[in-house]
């Protein structure tokens, strides 16, 4: 089975000639890229995680541990956005773990911070689809780049991807 | 892209923009970068940390912190590591200058001691480069903490 890409060796990961991943070096200041990303990175951890909160933490998160090894990494943006998924990842695992102990009874989409449509209707899909979602349609990442980035292969993000907005489109029009 | 997944990208953007974020200021970030090394630190059994500033004129100062050692480089101070089982600290009064078999140090200096515990040791080389600044925290083992060159 093959493992979700990290984000230390997400950039160095080989990838299709489209491949925003292996686009070559894309560094940046740090504090460039903190003023032009953080609200990006937070937008794309709400909708994988539908909390505010939990958003920012994962974003700062995220660019914690790249100020740590900013010169290590070569692709900052890619480095960050794999890092911003991982984490929101781990806040699902996490609190499916915390709400099974807790309750059965606790809703899994009940820690949501405002309603709107389109995370609404997400939050009825199961995580992988969402993510595959929310990285091709938010993101507008290729396909390749979404398998590389999620450590699926291309086929399966095909398939999630298509059963995924079949899903989203009894969603949204509920 | 077929209706759908238009109607899809439209939507996130709408939801988006809906959403008001702003980044706080940059030093959350390195606050919170600190806070990990102290930690990461601390649960390696050290505790102190050591930060080197050059100012103009080669004259170096040291902040040991943790185990109640502040210095008096200015920089923010810090509570001591009052759950570390470390032994109470000692004075190592020329210690560093132990060290003194390397051919590019033309200057040694020892820091004051006063400011120093058992627990670390710092030396300062002017070399033909620059400063070479070495220190450690022998808690931890012999190993360069800070390494900091600057042209003459």
């Amino acid at each position: 089975m093959m493992q979700a890409a990290s984000a230390d060796d997400e950039a160095e990961s080989p990838n299709g000639e489209a491949s925003e991943v292996s686009a070559g070096v894309a560094r940046w200041d740090f504090d460039s890229l903190y003023q032009a990303k953080y609200s990006d990175m937070v937008r794309l951890a709400y909708f994988l995680t539908r909390s505010i909160a939990q958003a920012e933490e994962a974003t700062q998160d995220s660019f914690v541990r790249l100020y740590e090894q900013i010169s290590k990494v070569a692709n900052h943006p890619a480095h960050l956005r794999t890092s911003v998924v991982n984490r929101c990842r781990s806040w699902h695992r996490s609190r499916f773990v915390g709400l099974r102990r807790e309750s059965r009874l606790a809703r899994p989409d009940g820690h949501h911070d405002r309603r709107d449509e389109i995370t609404d209707a997400l939050a009825k899909l199961p995580r992988r689809r969402r993510e595959v979602i929310v990285l091709r349609f938010y993101e507008g990442l290729a396909l390749a780049d979404i398998a590389s980035l999620l450590g699926i292969c291309e086929g399966t993000v095909k398939s999630t991807l298509h059963h995924g907005l079949n899903e989203l489109r009894g969603a949204l029009h509920e | 892209m077929n209706d759908l997944e238009e109607q899809v990208t439209q939507r996130f953007n709408v939801s988006a923009r809906a959403l008001d974020i702003t980044a706080p200021p940059p030093r959350i970030i390195v606050e919170r970068v600190a806070r990990r090394q102290r930690r990461r630190l601390a649960a390696r059994g050290g505790g102190a940390i050591t930060t080197a500033i050059l100012i103009d004129g080669g004259l170096v100062l040291i902040t040991t912190r943790g185990e109640g050692n502040p210095s008096t480089s200015g920089s923010e101070s810090q509570p001591p590591d009052t759950t570390s089982s470390q032994p109470p600290p000692r004075s190592i009064a020329g210690t560093s200058l132990d060290i003194t078999n390397s051919t590019a140090a033309d200057l040694w200096s020892c820091l004051p001691d006063n400011g120093l515990t058992a627990r670390s040791e710092h030396l300062v080389v002017a070399t033909d480069t620059g400063l070479f600044v070495w220190g450690c925290d022998d808690s931890l083992g012999v190993e360069p903490l800070d390494r900091v060159s600057q042209s003459n």
